[in-house]
């Protein structure tokens, strides 16, 4: 600053300028800076808020297929009550089908909610291999109510996931 | 270690676990056989009727994938020859019916029972 004013006063007008000049450029590179790191933290900000609607999406859509689901083991109960068995393998591996794509298309559930999800499949794929065999066999399975208590029991397993993915829907709205 | 000791030690860990109820054990449509679920894969407890003494019970356990392949399979019997000096029949038996007790909810039984007569 000391040299742009003797430049001045000396009428060195070239220095002057050159000093000036050198100044504007750090001006001019310190507002560039500024300028990045807003930039950079509303992007970050937009990919947070991006991450989690792609998140409430994801989860919005595990408790429609939950409830679903919830809705089609009722019906399954309801067929054993009737004795449909024909018609019962098909519908078992339906289950099974979307609950494998639940569990594996949701990385947002924790390990013990996947961990019930993988237990209410291989619950169905036994009930399966049990119907199976009965109808080998030409028979009923022996025990319906025991059936269908198992069932009600998956459903409930899967109950409590959707209670906990509701209330993490719930938490990200709130934010 | 070989897939037997392995086995042996999933064994050692799923009674200590089940001991301090941390395994989810659950009954299953098979009379006999509870499941326990993790995120990947099923472990399964199962007790047969003993084909030599028919009074006594052979324990096996099942470890199945995700997608209901068997993984491994190991009664008492082939991991005792594993490991001479652990008592596995005895390990298998306290596990499964600490399973059994907890899949079937027997505590809970009691106490109404006990509630009721008191």
């Amino acid at each position: 600053m000391q040299a742009f004013l003797r430049g001045i006063h000396d009428g060195n007008w070239g220095d002057a300028a050159s000093v000036l000049g050198v100044l504007i450029s750090l001006i001019g590179f310190a507002v560039t800076i500024i300028a990045l790191v807003r930039s950079k933290s509303a992007a970050k900000r937009v990919g947070e808020a991006v991450g989690a609607v792609r998140q409430q999406l994801s989860l919005r859509s595990v408790a429609v297929d939950l409830s679903a689901l919830m809705s089609d083991i009722e019906e399954i109960k309801l067929l054993h009550r009737f004795g449909a068995w024909d018609a019962m393998p098909i519908r078992y591996s339906a289950i099974r089908r979307r609950l494998f794509l639940v569990k594996g298309g949701t990385p947002d559930l924790t390990k013990s909610q996947k961990a019930s999800i993988q237990g209410v499949i291989e619950q169905f794929r036994v009930i399966e291999e049990t119907v199976e065999e009965a109808l080998a066999s030409k028979e009923a399975p022996k025990d319906v109510a025991a059936l269908n208590k198992l069932a009600t029991q998956q459903s409930d397993k899967l109950t409590a996931v959707l209670v906990a993915v509701q209330q993490e829907i719930g938490a990200i709205d709130e934010h | 270690m070989s897939t037997e000791e392995k086995t042996l030690q999933l064994v050692q860990r799923l009674h200590a676990k089940t001991k301090s109820g941390e395994v989810p054990w659950e009954r299953t449509s098979r009379p006999g056989t509870f499941q326990a679920a993790f995120p990947n894969h099923i472990v399964k407890l199962s007790a047969f009727q003993n084909l030599d003494t028919p009074d006594a019970l052979d324990y096996v356990i099942s470890v199945f994938d995700e997608s209901g392949t068997i993984l491994e399979n190991a009664s008492d019997v082939d991991l005792q020859k594993v490991s001479p000096g652990v008592k596995v029949f005895q390990l298998m038996e306290e596990l499964y019916e600490a399973a059994r007790r907890q899949a079937l909810d027997v505590d809970s039984a009691l106490d109404s029972l006990l509630s009721e007569l008191s």
